[in-house]
C-alpha cells in the first residue's frame, strides 16, 4: 500500500509540471510555423534600446510592459520552440550620443544580437549604416524614408511594423480626396516636431501625390519642440494660409498640443485635425481631456489618423480579447493600455514566428545570424495576433496595410461614440477625478497605404 | 597644479623646474606607459587584427567617446576652469564645428583631413562672437550671454541654413579615409580620436604654463587686479572664447565622423549642462579634470546603471509594491547625475582631480599622511 502510495506521489510529481504548462490559444497554434527543432533549456532574448525615460516615454513603457506580458504568457505555453523568451532594454533617453552607445554595447557583444528592437526615427537613420554592416536586422515602429531607405533609397536592414509616414498622409489624403462632404476643399497645413520624426511625412513626393488626388498641402509647415506649451501662432499662421486640415506627425503631448489650440482659437469647427498611427493612440485621447470643446467633449474627439492595426474596441478579434483578458489579469490601467502595449503582444508573437522559421531553416539556434534573420523577414508573410499583416512587398521595408480611423469618446449606454458630454460616459480616476473613455472608430478598411518612396510617386501618378 | 601642494621640503630651484610637466622619472614613465596602454586598447580585442579576446569590443566605442568629449571639456576648462568664464552654451559650439566639417566634406570637397581644422576655425570664430558680452558682463550675465548660443546656433543651423544642414534632420556625414583606407569602424577611428584627445589635453595643459594661461588664471583669480597689473582683460577673455571654442568645434568635428550622422538632438542645452557638471565632478581648472569628470559620468551611464536596472527589477517589486519597475529606467539617469553632481558640490567642490592630487601627495610622504 505504501509502496503504491508513493509511486501515485511520484507519477504526480513528473507529471504535474507537464500539466502545469498550459496550452497555446488555438488561433495562434495555428497561425505559427511548426517547430521542427526542440530548443527546449536554450534562451532567446528580445533586445531593445530607445527612449524610455524622455518624450518617447508615454508609448515606450507601455511597451516594455506589453513585452514583459506577453513573454510571459508565452513562456508558460512554451516559449519559442521550447527555448525561454528573455528581455533586455536599455534607455537612451532620446539623447542619440547614449544611442550610440548602447548599439555599440549590444553590437559588440560575445552574443551578438540577430534581432533588435528599435523604437525612434532618429535612431533608425543614425544606425542605419552601422546595422547593415554589422548585418543586425531591426524590426521598429517607426517609418522614417531616411531611417528605411537611407540618401541613396538602397533598402536597409530596417523592418518598420507600420506603413512609412510619408505612405500614411498619402492614405489620408486619398481619404480627404474621397470624401467631398466632409473635406470639400481639403488644404492640409503640417504641423509636428522637428526632427526625423515629425518631419518625417513631409516629403515633396507626398506634398506631389496629395496634389494629384486633389488635396492641397501648404508647403510651409509649422514646427514646435515637444516642451512646448504655446503654439497659438503656428496654428493661426497655417488657418491664415489657408489651412482647413491640421496634419501632425507627433504623438502624446504634440496631437493633444494642437487639439487645444484649435479648441482656444475657435476653429473647432473649421478645422480637422489628423495625423500619424501614434496621433490616436491611448495618451493622446487622456492627454486631449485637458481641454474640453464647446460640446464638453475633449478636444481631441474627432481626430482622423491611420490605424494600421487592430484595436481594443474590436473585441471581436481573437488577438485583441486575448490583450484585454491579460491586461486584465495583469492589472494594466487605461494609461497602459496604449498602442505599444498591443505591438508589444504582437512583437513577442513576432519573435515566436521568426526564431521558429529561422532555426527550421539552419537546424539549431547557435547557426541563427542576422542574415538569415533577414531572409525570413524578407520572406515572411503572417500576421501576428491577428493585429496587422507582417509582410513585405519585394525590396519595401515597411509593411503596406493601412486604414484610416476617428478618435471619439465612449457614450454613456456604451453602444457607441457620444455626441456630447451630457451622453458620455464618465469613469472615475482613483484620484476622484472623472475620465472620458476612448473609442477609435475604423473610417476604412484595410488597404495598402500608397507607395511613396521617393522615385515611387511618377510611377503611382502614371499608372 | 600639483605644485601647489607639495610635500613639505620639496620645492623648485629653477623656472624649468616649476613649469615641467613630469616632476618625476616616475611621473613620466607612468604617463607613458599609460597612453601606451590606451594606444592597444583596439589591438587586444576579438575584432582587432590580432583576434585576441582580452578586452570586451565595447570598450572601444566606449573610450573612443570619452576621448571625444573630453576634448570638448577640455574645451569648457580653458574658459571655466582656467578663465573663470562659466559658458552654458558648449554644445552649441560643438555644433559649429560638427555640422561645419559634414558640410565641407559633403558640399565643397573636403577631405575629413582638412575639413577638421578648418571647422575648428570656424568655430573658434563663432566662439569669439559669442565671447563679445563679456567685455561689458559676467558671472551671472555671462552664462545668461553664453546660454544664447544654445538657442541662436540651433536655430541658424536648423532653419536659415536648412538646406545645407537638412534642418531638424539626421544629416549623414561620409566615412573619413586615411590614403583610401575608411576609418569607419570604432577601431580604426579610435587611431584619429584618442591620439587628438591626448595632445589636446597636453596643449590645454600647455596654455596654462604659458603667458596666456597665466593671463587667463589672473583674470579668473581677480579680474580687476589683472587689468591693474596691465593685462587687457578683454583680449584674453576673447582669447578664451576662441580656444575653447576651437576644442569644441574638434569635438563636434570627431563626434560627426564617429557616428556618420548628426543631428541637433546631439547637441541640445541639456548637453551643455552635463559638460559643466563634468567638468566640476572632474574638477575645474585642472587638467585631468576634465578626463576624471567625463570618465566617471560616463561609467555611471554606461555601466553602472545597465548593472542596477536587472536588480531594480528583480528587487523593487518585493521592497516598494507601489512602484513600477519600469519606472526604474526613467529614475536612474537623473537622480544619480543630480545625486553625483549634489555630493560633489558639497563634499569636494574641487573635484576628483583635485582628491587625486591629494592621494598622490599621500603617497609621496607616506607613512605621515593622515
Amino acid at each position: 500500500m505504501r509502496k503504491a502510495l508513493l509511486l501515485v506521489i511520484l507519477v504526480l510529481l513528473v507529471a504535474l509540471p507537464v500539466a502545469a504548462q498550459e496550452e497555446l490559444p488555438d488561433f495562434i497554434a495555428e497561425s505559427h510555423t511548426e517547430c521542427e527543432v526542440d530548443l527546449t533549456g536554450q534562451t532567446i532574448t528580445i533586445n531593445h534600446f530607445g527612449d524610455i525615460s524622455a518624450s518617447y516615454a508615454f508609448i515606450t513603457q507601455p511597451l516594455l510592459v506589453g513585452l514583459a506580458d506577453a513573454i510571459a504568457f508565452y513562456n508558460a505555453r512554451g516559449g519559442i520552440c521550447g527555448a525561454e523568451i528573455a528581455q533586455s532594454n536599455r534607455d537612451t533617453a532620446g539623447d542619440p550620443a547614449q544611442t550610440q552607445a548602447a548599439y555599440d554595447d549590444f553590437s559588440t557583444r560575445a552574443d551578438k544580437p540577430d534581432l533588435i528592437v528599435l523604437y525612434s526615427s532618429t535612431d533608425s537613420e543614425l544606425l542605419r549604416d552601422q546595422l547593415a554592416e554589422d548585418e543586425i536586422p531591426v524590426l521598429i515602429s517607426a517609418g522614417s524614408v531616411e531611417g528605411l531607405y537611407g540618401e541613396t533609397g538602397e533598402p536597409g536592414w530596417i523592418f518598420a511594423t507600420n506603413p512609412l509616414y510619408v505612405d500614411q498622409l498619402g492614405s489620408f489624403c486619398d481619404f480627404a480626396a474621397a470624401n467631398p462632404e466632409m473635406y470639400p476643399e481639403p488644404v492640409i497645413g503640417y504641423i509636428s516636431w522637428p526632427g526625423a520624426f515629425g518631419e518625417a511625412a513631409f516629403q515633396a513626393e507626398t506634398v506631389a501625390y496629395c496634389q494629384s488626388v486633389g488635396v492641397e498641402v501648404l508647403e510651409t509647415r509649422e514646427l514646435f519642440l515637444p516642451t512646448a506649451t504655446d503654439i497659438t501662432t503656428n496654428v493661426q499662421n497655417l488657418v491664415d494660409s489657408g489651412a482647413n486640415i491640421l496634419y501632425t506627425n507627433s504623438l502624446a503631448s504634440g496631437p493633444a498640443l494642437v487639439a487645444k489650440t484649435i479648441v482656444d482659437l475657435g476653429y473647432e469647427d473649421d478645422v480637422q485635425l489628423a495625423g500619424v498611427n501614434w496621433a490616436i493612440d491611448t495618451s493622446v485621447a487622456l492627454l486631449g481631456q485637458r481641454t474640453l470643446g464647446s460640446d464638453g467633449l475633449p478636444s481631441t474627439d474627432g481626430l482622423v489618423a491611420s490605424l494600421p492595426f487592430r484595436w481594443y474596441s474590436e473585441r471581436s478579434e481573437p488577438g485583441i480579447a486575448l490583450i484585454l483578458e491579460q491586461a486584465a489579469a495583469n492589472d494594466r490601467g487605461l494609461t497602459l493600455q496604449n498602442v505599444s502595449y498591443i505591438l508589444g503582444w504582437g512583437l513577442v508573437d513576432q519573435y515566436k514566428e521568426i526564431y521558429t522559421r529561422a532555426v527550421n531553416e539552419v537546424g539549431s539556434l547557435e547557426a541563427v545570424d542576422g542574415a538569415v534573420i533577414l531572409s525570413v523577414i524578407e520572406n515572411i508573410d503572417y500576421s501576428p495576433l491577428g493585429l496587422f499583416d507582417f509582410v513585405y512587398e519585394e525590396g519595401m521595408r515597411s509593411v503596406a496595410g493601412n486604414r484610416l480611423a476617428v478618435l471619439k469618446y465612449l457614450n454613456a449606454d456604451m453602444t457607441g461614440p457620444a455626441t456630447s458630454a451630457e451622453d458620455a460616459l464618465l469613469v472615475d480616476t482613483p484620484d476622484g477625478g472623472k475620465l472620458f473613455v476612448p473609442l477609435l472608430v475604423p473610417l476604412t478598411e484595410f488597404a495598402p497605404a500608397p507607395d511613396l518612396r521617393p522615385g515611387m510617386v511618377e510611377m503611382e501618378m502614371e499608372e | 597644479m600639483s605644485a601647489n601642494i607639495r610635500p613639505s621640503g620639496t620645492f623648485d630651484t629653477t623656472y624649468a623646474q616649476d613649469i615641467a610637466l613630469n616632476r618625476t622619472r616616475t611621473d613620466k614613465l607612468i604617463k607613458y606607459f599609460l597612453m601606451a596602454a590606451l594606444l592597444i586598447i583596439p589591438l587586444l580585442t576579438l575584432r582587432g587584427p590580432f583576434g585576441l579576446n582580452i578586452l570586451p569590443e565595447s570598450i572601444v566605442g566606449t573610450v573612443l567617446r570619452i576621448a571625444i568629449l573630453v576634448i570638448a571639456v577640455q574645451g569648457l576648462n580653458i574658459l571655466t576652469g582656467y578663465t573663470g568664464l562659466v559658458s552654458l552654451g558648449h554644445a552649441a559650439f560643438m555644433a559649429v564645428g560638427a555640422y561645419s566639417s559634414a558640410i565641407l566634406v559633403r558640399e565643397f570637397g573636403f577631405t575629413f583631413w582638412t575639413a577638421l581644422p578648418t571647422a575648428a576655425l570656424i568655430t573658434g570664430l563663432v566662439g569669439i562672437l559669442f565671447g563679445l558680452p563679456s567685455l561689458r558682463v559676467k558671472g551671472f550675465y555671462l552664462s545668461m550671454a553664453t546660454l544664447a548660443a544654445q538657442f541662436i546656433i540651433p536655430w541658424v543651423l536648423r532653419y536659415p541654413m536648412a538646406d545645407l544642414t537638412n534642418g531638424s534632420r539626421p544629416l549623414e556625414v561620409p566615412i573619413p579615409e586615411f590614403f583610401g583606407l575608411g576609418l569607419g569602424s570604432n577601431a580604426a577611428f579610435y587611431y584619429v580620436a584618442v591620439p587628438l584627445s591626448l595632445l589636446l589635453a597636453l596643449a590645454a595643459r600647455n596654455i596654462s604654463r604659458t603667458r596666456t594661461g597665466r593671463a587667463f588664471i589672473s583674470i579668473r583669480d581677480n579680474d580687476l587686479a589683472a587689468e591693474l597689473l596691465g593685462i587687457n582683460v578683454f583680449r584674453y577673455k576673447l582669447q578664451a572664447f576662441f580656444l575653447s571654442a576651437v576644442y569644441a568645434g574638434i569635438a563636434g568635428a570627431l563626434l560627426a565622423f564617429e557616428s556618420n550622422s548628426i543631428s541637433l538632438d546631439f547637441f541640445g542645452p541639456a548637453v551643455s549642462i552635463e559638460m559643466l557638471a563634468m567638468l566640476i565632478i572632474g574638477g575645474a581648472g585642472y587638467s585631468l579634470g576634465p578626463l576624471f569628470g567625463v570618465g566617471f559620468l560616463n561609467l555611471l551611464t554606461q555601466s553602472v546603471i545597465p548593472w542596477l536596472i536587472p536588480i531594480i527589477y528583480a528587487g523593487l517589486p518585493a521592497l516598494l509594491p507601489f512602484l513600477e519597475p519600469i519606472n526604474a529606467f526613467a529614475a536612474l539617469n537623473p537622480l544619480l547625475f543630480g545625486f553625483a553632481l549634489m555630493v560633489f558640490l558639497i563634499v569636494e567642490p574641487r573635484g576628483l582631480a583635485y582628491r587625486w592630487e591629494i592621494l598622490k601627495i599621500s603617497w609621496k610622504i607616506r607613512p605621515y599622511a593622515n
